[in-house]
């Protein structure tokens, strides 16, 4: 932390993806005015790729991040579907969702058991020396084996199909390049009564500490904002396959059944010179009143069901915190674990479907179109990908619209929110810091993504009087 | 015609495990006090691990990969593994309870006073002293002290770098590293192999 007259910088913030600052100003009454949440990263994937040939698009996007790779293969590999004009096997369409769900699980927990738990174990309050995993292992052990055990079960199963944990190319454009052995599947069905277990007694852990936080559940980024996600037909959950549906504050629906080849009618993107990291906006509602927000919070908004027995209880429970959508961002960790739930459910039913063991899982076609855009939900929200091609089959054009990046307004005010409650005078105090962190952590970015950027994510904050000096930074090195 | 799959053991209203299938998964969780996937490894309880660590797609940041190509097919006994892993996460603790020795490799950094590029170290690893501060990426003392903290496993652990000298964006090694491949695949081998006949291991620097 640095000291000086008048402006806070936090910098890095921790137990985050990526790299970031944070600085908040001040008004002439020494009240917080402004908070930015800067992404200090850049890579500029959508121009390496420019003249590569489209096929290689699913391996060239998994390299984007090295934690939610998969879901950046499966959005890549259905905007080729789409070039080529094909529809997948059915039993590839049910692996690639296998895969997603494995990938979600294995995110989720590091996101809740090694990023945030310490926070929610030992208090916002807690020294940041031993808020760490460390001192999870020591204070409650078996909760830290049960996030390396969770996290272990989604690796495993990414390995078992793909290959390899990280960076797996298994899914090809037109399905994936490799059945499921019975083997493989038997294991997996196997190991899934322990994660189910291991996800069932932490959910209920969770519950039990919420009480605890209440003062931080009114205060983190709990404000009306528009909720998107894809859902099924049913507007049921779902990570693979759906159209988008979008809900305001109150719970009403305000679009739904948009195919999201279509997202350019309705997202909107900002750019700030103060951070690489675009702000999205709902169009229709035009910048900045078309704040929304994605990842597991909205799909549990946006969604009427999950479509699995136990997940299903806990929505509705879930549904019952506010009569309208659920606003805090706090209760984010509560809709990754029943997601976890969700996804851990939704395994048993896709393993156990006669067709999962069939050998026909790629369907071979030529580029058929010029344009595609695939579509799915990554752990963290809705994830685009579109891709424009030549006659040869090269890529000329990409878009790529991340989650974190759809999350940016809503995380910039969530951190105003945070700073205006725990922030007084031109001092920042370990409390206030450690919460700012944690609101962000709610949203569990990934700025590696986001950005398309690589390298350790850190976070400074920096307090700023009105005429711009710093009066105070905070640098977690 | 596919096989009509097993049914999964679990949960309310479904077929609940048999008390040979629920014997099993409690047998292997106790053992290792880990999933049932450990059942996969179970068979091996290595001598030793070695994690090979590191980008490969940032030239001499994947020197790590390089060696453990090199190792691959060096050893007979079936006591020694090779893993490939891009960093140290929290999850390799329970991988590194399943042995005796564990070897760390990893490309080091001249500008973070790593010695010259083109220089092997080997450092005998102990638990670590200070928090870390990122936990999805941990240092490998940070990893054995939470295998301690977690398992009680205790391996004995070394660190074998090898100080890089590009680490831009690109698959080859620069050739100073390239020709230093050798000597770091030897030192680890050394270590292999005192560890496997169970000699004295090398002598190696304690990490501070």
């Amino acid at each position: 932390m640095k000291q000086g007259s008048s402006s806070i910088v936090i910098d890095p913030v921790t137990r985050i993806e990526g790299h970031s600052k944070i600085t908040l100003h001040l008004n002439e009454d020494g009240r917080v005015e402004e908070a930015r949440f800067h992404v200090t990263q850049f890579r500029g994937f959508e121009k390496l790729c420019e003249g590569r040939p489209f096929y290689e698009m699913p391996s060239l996007m998994a390299r984007i991040c090295g934690i939610c790779p998969v879901s950046h293969l499966i959005a890549s590999a259905k905007a080729c579907d789409q070039l080529l004009a094909v529809r997948i096997p059915p039993t590839a369409d049910k692996l690639r969702r296998i895969f997603g769900l494995a990938q979600v699980t294995q995110s989720h927990a590091l996101s809740l058991f090694h990023l945030s738990s310490p926070d929610l174990l030992m208090g916002m309050d807690a020294d940041p020396t031993t808020s760490n995993i460390f001192g999870v292992a020591e204070k409650n052990p078996e909760l830290a084996l049960d996030g390396i055990r969770l996290r272990q079960f989604g690796q495993k199963i990414i390995e078992r199909l793909g290959g390899k944990r990280i960076h797996p190319a298994w899914v090809v454009p037109g399905g994936v390049s490799e059945p499921l052995t019975e083997a493989n599947r038997d294991a997996i069905l196997f190991a899934l009564p322990d994660a189910l277990a291991i996800a069932e007694r932490t959910l209920e852990w969770f519950k039990s500490v919420t009480e605890r936080f209440r003062e931080e559940i009114s205060v983190f980024g709990n404000f009306p904002t528009l909720f998107m996600g894809i859902v099924k037909k049913d507007n049921g959950l779902t990570f693979y396959d759906g159209k988008l549906r979008v809900v305001d504050a109150s719970g009403h629906i305000v679009a739904q059944q948009v195919d999201p080849a279509e997202y350019e009618s309705y997202i909107g993107e900002k750019v700030e010179p103060w951070s690489y990291l675009k702000s999205s906006y709902y169009k229709p509602k035009g910048f900045p009143d078309g704040i929304y927000r994605v990842g597991p919070l909205a799909r549990l908004n946006v969604a009427d069901r999950c479509g699995t027995p136990r997940a299903d209880q806990e929505l509705a429970e879930f549904h019952e915190l506010q009569r309208t959508a659920v606003l805090s961002s706090f209760h984010y960790h509560h809709a990754r674990l029943i997601e976890i739930l969700y996804c851990i459910e939704r395994l048993e039913q896709l393993l156990n479907d006669p067709e999962i063991l069939s050998k026909h899982v790629r369907a071979v076609a030529r580029p058929n179109a010029l344009e595609g855009v695939g579509a799915a939900e990554a752990p963290r929200g809705t994830l685009f990908h579109h891709y424009k091609i030549d006659e040869q089959g090269l890529i000329r054009w990409v878009n790529l619209i991340i989650a974190t990046g759809q999350n940016n307004l809503a995380m910039n005010r969530s951190v105003l929110q945070v700073a205006k409650h725990y922030v007084h005078g031109n001092r920042l105090t370990p409390g206030m810091l450690n919460r700012v962190e944690a609101v962000i952590r709610c949203y569990d970015p990934c700025l590696s993504c986001s950005t398309h950027a690589f390298g350790e994510m850190m976070l400074r904050i920096q307090l700023m009087s009105p005429d711009g000096e710093v009066l105070d930074e905070v640098a977690r090195a | 015609m596919v096989a009509a799959p097993p049914r999964c053991a679990w949960r309310d209203g479904r077929r609940r495990p048999s008390s040979h299938e629920a014997l099993h998964v409690q047998l292997f969780s106790l053992l290792r006090g880990c999933g049932p996937f450990a059942h996969d490894k179970i068979q091996t309880m290595l001598r030793v691990l070695i994690v090979a660590y590191g980008n490969p797609m940032r030239c001499d940041d994947g020197l790590a990969w390089r060696a453990a190509d090199a190792l691959e097919k060096r050893f007979s006994t079936p006591g020694v593994e090779i893993l490939r892993v891009h960093q140290l996460a929290p999850e390799l603790a329970e991988d590194i309870t399943r042995c005796d020795t564990v070897i760390f490799v990893d490309a080091a950094s001249a500008e973070s006073g790593n010695g010259n590029p083109g220089e092997v170290r080997c450092l005998e690893v102990g638990l670590s002293e200070g928090p870390p501060r990122f936990t999805h990426q941990l240092s490998p003392g940070a990893v054995i002290t939470l295998a301690r903290q977690l398992y009680g496993a205790s391996p004995r652990a070394f660190a074998v770098t090898l100080t890089g000298q590009c680490f831009d964006h690109g698959e080859s090694l620069s050739p100073v590293v390239a020709g230093a491949i050798p000597e770091l695949v030897a030192r680890i081998e050394a270590l292999v192999e005192a560890a496997v006949s169970s000699e004295s291991l090398p002598p190696a620097s304690s990490e501070a």
